[in-house]
């Protein structure tokens, strides 16, 4: 039984005409990493937002860990299985503290202080930022602002996180620092839908869901996407990185660089013993 | 020299217990008609520089920031003025927006000029038509119901109705798609052929070595590196030093050198980066041209 099921799912906006989801069918097991790729409106975010009872489909059903969203009654269980992490972390933070922040869910949930306390320990501890405990959020980072996003997501222990291109508004050194968060996080067992539209993102998961205007168009492993043509991967609305356009054109003059090679210095690596 | 920086230093919260120097000793400037482009990363001083220059921050000592000749400390000098001489677009400019249509919210900074309702209009209509939006088809239109990129535009659109002379932009394709990306450069390369001239604040080596011809790159509120991209992006190990990353195509060709030697690592565009590879590749007999 998969952990999160779609079976033909269409959405659709109501100050809309047009479907932001068309018939969407979709399976993602426990423990699974899936990214999940497509331009800006083709329903990327709608998709994330579906999983967690954020939005209800206006087609079709959305189980997850056997509760249909459809179910007023499910509503809170499924948000508590399933948590979201937005673009901009300042959209989702409340609270005066970090440590205040990171207690605003739990205390929702009518659990003992104590157990309250315990969860922002563990979640400042794998997030990396106990020593940030009493700071006021606004000092810190933008990749640290993030990481307390997903600490504050992580004391509500949910069994899977949904992040809406977590990194798109950071930079180089911030991104990585999200980005080896969420693979940790991956590595614990815990199930990770990753939206991006940074195509080198998508090779931290195992398996990527291409998006266009509504539709899944493709399913597969990252490294096929990178061994597409430039043609292709166009037609996609995805853009390819500069890595996957000179190894395009350097197969196009006759090199036949491997599909395993994908980053700059595996390249050099494979051009000195040709 | 149109922009001149001289030996600016800025410090927040001067004298309290979070007071952080965010500029220290800064000179740069901008010539007329060039895309500049300033890089750093996130807490090396960039958005802090460009509010500068336009008058936003006023500097401590006079002379430190002047434009056209203009000092923007002197008490005399017409705020006012210089502000609609440089324009800045901020981060995420679209939280600004606030108009009910698209007309209106392009149309706020020139009304505020005192010019003719014809000549707004005017404006309005050229503003648009250069960030690739149709008047007819979005002037009625609320600028909230638009799409990320959509909104981006018309925040751009509304400051060159102002008709800046110098355009400021602080990270103008953050948080946008790839796409959506590309066709806001063009825009801002098509804007800059008419003789706007351009400053770019971005942490996207990819993105800065396409459009700049230029380069500032700040660490620390210091000007850690400058001049042509050609040159900054061939500083490869300062670069990594400094923390930022490399334009893929420059990390490519430059390992590519160490290993090979006689690569031009300076080329930034990817028809002749390929075809530095493929000579480099030629001269070791590894690879040979069908056509020759």
């Amino acid at each position: 039984m998969p952990f999160i099921e779609f079976s033909d799912v269409s959405f659709k906006y109501p100050e809309e005409t047009d479907l932001a989801l068309c018939n969407v069918n979709l399976s993602i097991e426990k423990g699974e990493f899936v990214s999940i790729v497509g331009a800006n409106s083709s329903g990327k975010t709608t998709l994330g937002r579906l999983m967690n009872a954020l939005l209800i489909p206006t087609n079709g059903k959305v189980i997850v860990d056997t509760l249909d969203t459809l179910d007023t009654n499910n509503i809170i269980p499924v948000r508590k299985r399933v948590g979201m992490i937005f673009q901009n972390p300042d959209n989702q933070i409340v609270a005066t503290t970090v440590e205040e922040e990171v207690a605003f869910g739990p205390e929702n949930l009518c659990i003992s202080s104590d157990q309250i306390k315990e969860r922002i320990d563990k979640a400042l501890e794998t997030t990396g930022l106990t020593y940030y405990r009493n700071y006021p959020p606004h000092l810190l980072s933008g990749g640290q602002k993030q990481l307390l996003a997903i600490a504050s997501i992580l004391a509500m222990e949910p069994q899977c996180i949904i992040f809406d291109e977590p990194t798109s508004l950071l930079d180089p050194s911030n991104r990585k620092v999200v980005t080896n968060k969420i693979k940790e996080l991956s590595n614990t067992g815990m199930t990770i839908v990753f939206i991006t539209h940074r195509m080198d993102e998508v090779l931290l998961s195992k398996r990527v869901i291409v998006l266009k205007d509504g539709n899944i168009v493709m399913e597969c492993e990252p490294i096929e996407l990178f061994s597409m043509n430039i043609k292709d991967l166009t037609e996609l609305n995805l853009y390819p990185p500069e890595i996957v356009q000179i190894i395009n054109s350097l197969r196009e003059n006759g090199i036949s660089v491997p599909k395993e090679i994908i980053s700059s210095k595996d390249l050099v690596d494979y051009l000195c013993q040709l | 020299m149109p922009i001149v920086v001289k030996n600016l230093t800025f410090i927040y919260d001067e004298g309290f217990i979070f007071a952080k120097k965010a500029l220290d000793n800064v000179s740069i400037n901008i010539e007329e008609g060039e895309i500049v482009g300033i890089i750093g990363h996130t807490g090396s001083g960039k958005s802090t520089l460009v509010q500068h220059l336009n008058g936003l921050i006023k500097p401590k000592n006079p002379n430190s920031v002047i434009v056209d000749g203009v000092d923007i400390c002197d008490a005399k000098t017409n705020l006012k003025e210089i502000r609609q001489k440089v324009g800045l677009v901020f981060q995420y400019p679209e939280m600004q927006l606030f108009e009910e249509t698209v007309e209106k919210e392009v149309a706020f900074g020139p009304k505020n000029l005192g010019i003719s309702d014809e000549e707004i209009q005017m404006r309005v209509k050229e503003a648009l038509e250069m960030v690739s939006l149709d008047f007819d088809k979005y002037k009625d239109r609320s600028p909230f119901l638009l799409s990320g990129g959509e909104k981006r535009r018309i925040a751009i659109a509304g400051i060159l109705a102002m008709k800046p002379k110098y355009l400021i932009l602080d990270e103008p394709t953050a948080g946008l798609d790839p796409w959506v990306r590309i066709e806001i450069l063009k825009e801002l390369q098509s804007i800059n052929n008419k003789s706007t001239t351009i400053v770019i604040v971005s942490h996207d080596m990819d993105e800065i070595s396409k459009i700049a011809k230029r380069i500032y790159v700040l660490s620390n509120g210091c000007v850690a590196l400058n001049g042509t991209s050609k040159y900054v992006f061939s500083q490869f190990d300062k670069i990594k030093e400094l923390g930022l990353s490399l334009p893929q195509i420059t990390e490519i060709l430059y390992l590519l050198n160490s290993k090979f030697g006689e690569v031009d690592y300076t080329e930034l565009d990817i028809s002749k980066a390929v075809n530095e590879i493929l000579m480099a590749l030629n001269r070791k007999g590894k690879w040979k041209s069908k056509i020759a």
